[in-house]
């Protein structure tokens, strides 16, 4: 446990150097100067003890305190960001390739997962199901976890689609979870015949839940794809920007950073290029195309 | 055989018993109601718990009806219900779920069972009435008995919004865990109620041998009493002073007033032996000293004028007179006293010249004699005595009866057979006897007359005793006496007339 009195006074004394320091004309940061992180349903959000740990972390990195909020959905994160109520997030591949004009977001680092930047789209089933492949679940149940998610979302209709089959009409009826981990929750418990879910999140919740990941099985998995980014606003102030990345990218190196990154179970964070999601870039511009056809695909 | 019945059994036995029965019916009766009441309370408390959740759960989850978030609903059904749970365990849901306007499952606590997207899966009749009756619920409210599952409690909130049917919340929670718990407290019940038995069953055994222990002592006591063996009987231990202890300190006064008056008893009896003695010796000393006197007269004239014949031809046959009258009387003390007889077969006709010989005695008087024996009175008995005696206990009445008639008067006597019995009845018109008399009348030498020896009745009396047999008085003065003598006849009496045959 790290003493809380001390951090306290650092981050007192930290957000008063903060405001002096802040360069006028760019994106204000939220109050006591503390810099707004976005979360989704990339990750495990009520895990927040882990979160809590992240905090402080970079806070004491950063000599500013760090806050994290969550809502939601994606598209509430986005909101968020699009309005400058967030100064970074912790976002999907999906929106972050979505086009957005202008463009307010870059990247600035991805996690590095089991040694690499990548994770997969898991297809899920209860484990008594007999189904073996997504064709199996036709007029079933299915959950999504959220609609601007890769893994959740645009990885099985798109490979519906791929399979010649209208995502729209596939399933009997579908819903939205808005986080992987209830997806999860939602397959195991039978409310769903089968889920799609982010192999990073499915695997940290077999580490902490198994028991709620007992009950479901995986049946197939996609490729990989870049693991959901944390982005920040174009306009947060160059060095609080350089900073949050060096403290992120520094932490692989950090003994300090290693219960934390435990808790995260990641290995840490790496720059990579935005070019890492283009496979999802194309696979959102043949989603948009199909979905706009409107040719019956069955 | 008898011991089975409950009437036989001992007090030891049945008061413990009747305790015991006691305390345990009370005991379990009290607890049953108890529980019977607690568990009507318990089920109106579930079914008012259940309501409320359900109301609660379906406030909570309107807007995701409305909104089709399928998965809000299923975890406002999901959080709400272990939230509920957790904050008190006895309502049991068993499932709860989330129905369109059409009945079509939103969700359900039993995702696998009833998978959402379909309408609610009706097994049996019962079934599709209880979702019949949930779709068209106007209000919040349980189900009717008739159409519920046994042991469970449904409850229907319909959701409306704005005059429009949004959909339903069917929710059932379980009995069976109120239920589990009241038939642990019935087994309490039970174990406390045996538990309660045993107590006042030991109690009850205590209690009973305190009070039956004097009890039995008494009634031994009582026994002994009744058998005549006094000298043993021993004082009750007094233990309470309750109405037993009053009976056993009254039982104990009775036994020392008993023993007292046996000895006062013992002495009077004593004193009585000593009395009659004393008489008897004096009645002797008068029998032997009035001859003595003559004949001490007749010595000494004799002794002065020793060679007058005349007076010698006078006085010696004086002098014979008293002393026969002195060897008669001892004779008769003797011969009583030795008990001398010799027991013969009563002969036929034996007492038929008695009547002569009393006849004789009564002579000039004017005596009416009544004579009732019959010649065969004693024929075919056998009494254990002999026809002297029989004859001699008549005379000696008879001539007493007439002794105290010198004016006249009437003399009944009979003799006849009463069952195993030879009664015979001597009744004399006489001046009767006093109380004091009747106490006294077969002592010897006991007389009311100058002439009488005393020695008659006595004789009398000695002689009916050897035989067996008994002599009673009836008698008041101015009313005459009857003497009833009464002897027992052993045996048919089958062999005189061949001994005499074989005699002659």
């Amino acid at each position: 446990m790290q003493p809380v009195v001390d951090r306290r006074k650092l981050l007192a004394s930290a957000a008063a150097a903060a405001l002096l320091a802040a360069p006028r004309g760019w994106a204000s940061l939220g109050p006591g100067g503390a810099l707004r992180v976005g979360l989704t349903g990339v990750v495990v959000r009520e895990y927040m003890r882990s979160f809590n740990r992240l905090a402080d972390y970079l806070a004491l990195r950063l000599g500013r305190p760090v806050e994290f909020v969550l809502r939601r959905s994606y598209r509430d994160i986005m909101d968020l960001l699009e309005r400058g109520e967030l100064d970074a997030a912790w976002i999907c591949g999906y929106p972050f390739v979505k086009p957005r004009n202008p463009e307010y977001l870059s990247l600035l680092v991805a996690p590095v997962y089991r040694g690499s930047p990548f994770y997969r789209s898991l297809l899920i089933v209860p484990s008594a199901s007999s189904a073996a492949s997504i064709i199996d679940l036709r007029g079933s149940v299915f959950a999504f976890s959220d609609p601007d998610s890769n893994s959740g979302y645009l990885v099985p209709r798109t490979t519906l689609a791929d399979a010649g089959f209208n995502p729209d009409q596939f399933f009997r009826m579908s819903f939205f979870t808005y986080s992987h981990a209830e997806t999860v929750l939602a397959v195991a418990r039978s409310v769903a015949d089968g889920g799609s879910v982010d192999s990073y999140v499915y695997n940290t919740l077999q580490k902490f839940e198994p028991e709620t990941v007992s009950g479901t099985r995986v049946i197939a998995q996609s490729r990989q794809f870049g693991f959901p980014p944390i982005v920040v606003r174009n306009d947060l102030a160059p060095q609080i920007r350089d900073r949050f990345r060096d403290a992120l990218i520094g932490m692989a190196s950090d003994a300090q950073a290693v219960p934390v990154l435990a808790l995260l179970d990641l290995d840490g964070f790496t720059e990579v290029s935005p070019a890492l999601y283009d496979p999802i870039r194309e696979m959102a511009k043949r989603f948009a195309k199909a979905a706009t056809a409107e040719v019956p695909l069955q | 055989m008898n011991r089975i019945l409950p009437r036989h059994w001992s007090l030891m036995t049945k008061l413990p018993l009747t305790i015991t029965l006691m305390v345990f019916a009370s005991a379990l009766t009290i607890g049953l109601v108890v529980i019977a009441r607690d568990g009507a309370r318990q089920t109106a408390r579930l079914e008012t718990q259940t309501l409320a959740l359900a109301r609660a759960v379906a406030a909570a989850g309107q807007d995701a009806l409305l909104n089709r978030d399928t998965w809000a609903l299923y975890r406002t059904l999901d959080q709400l219900i272990e939230r509920q749970q957790a904050a008190s365990g006895d309502t049991p849901v068993v499932d709860a779920a989330f129905l369109d306007a059409e009945g079509v499952v939103m969700a359900h606590t039993d995702a696998a069972a009833h998978p959402i997207g379909l309408p609610l899966i009706a097994q049996g009749p019962l079934a599709s009435r209880q979702i019949s009756y949930a779709l068209g619920a106007a209000q919040a409210t349980l189900y009717p008995a008739e159409l519920r599952d046994p042991d469970l409690v449904h409850a229907v909130v319909p959701l409306r919004v704005d005059e429009t049917d949004v959909g339903y919340l069917v929710l059932r929670s379980s009995m069976q865990p109120m239920q589990a718990q009241l038939r642990k407290d019935s087994w309490l019940v039970l174990a406390f109620s045996i538990g309660l038995a045993l107590v006042t069953s030991t109690l009850g055994i205590l209690i009973s041998r305190r009070m039956v222990s004097p009890l039995r002592d008494l009634a031994n006591g009582i026994a002994a009493v009744s058998q005549g063996g006094r000298a043993e009987v021993r004082e009750v231990p007094l233990i309470d002073r309750d109405e037993i202890g009053l009976l056993a300190e009254r039982f104990n006064r009775m036994v020392s007033e008993l023993e007292r008056n046996k000895r006062l008893e013992q002495d009077l009896a004593n004193a009585e032996k000593l009395a009659g003695l004393g008489r008897f010796a004096a009645g002797l000393a008068h029998e032997v000293n009035n001859p003595l006197g003559g004949m001490k007269n007749c010595v000494n004239i004799l002794r002065h004028r020793p060679d007058d014949a005349d007076l010698v031809r006078k006085y010696l046959p004086m002098i014979d007179t008293g002393l026969d009258r002195i060897s008669a009387t001892i004779q008769a003390l003797l011969g009583e006293l030795r008990g001398e007889s010799n027991a013969h077969p009563c002969r036929m006709g034996c007492l038929v010249d008695l009547e002569a010989l009393i006849r004789a005695e009564i002579a000039e008087r004017p005596i009416a004699l009544t004579w009732n024996v019959e010649p065969q009175v004693l024929m075919g008995v056998s009494i254990s005595c002999t026809c002297p005696h029989v004859h001699q206990i008549i005379m000696n009445l008879s001539r007493n009866a007439i002794a105290v008639m010198p004016e006249g008067g009437s003399l009944n006597v009979t003799a006849r057979r009463c069952g195993g019995e030879l009664v015979l009845e001597v009744a004399d018109s006489g001046p009767g006897l006093d109380a004091a008399a009747q106490r006294r009348l077969f002592e010897p030498f006991y007389t009311t007359s100058r002439q009488g020896t005393g020695l008659g009745l006595w004789i009398t009396y000695t002689l009916i005793q050897r035989m067996g047999g008994n002599i009673t008085v009836d008698s008041a003065p101015g009313k005459g006496a009857r003497f009833t003598v009464t002897l027992p006849t052993v045996a048919p009496f089958k062999v005189p007339q061949k001994e005499s045959e074989r005699a002659a």
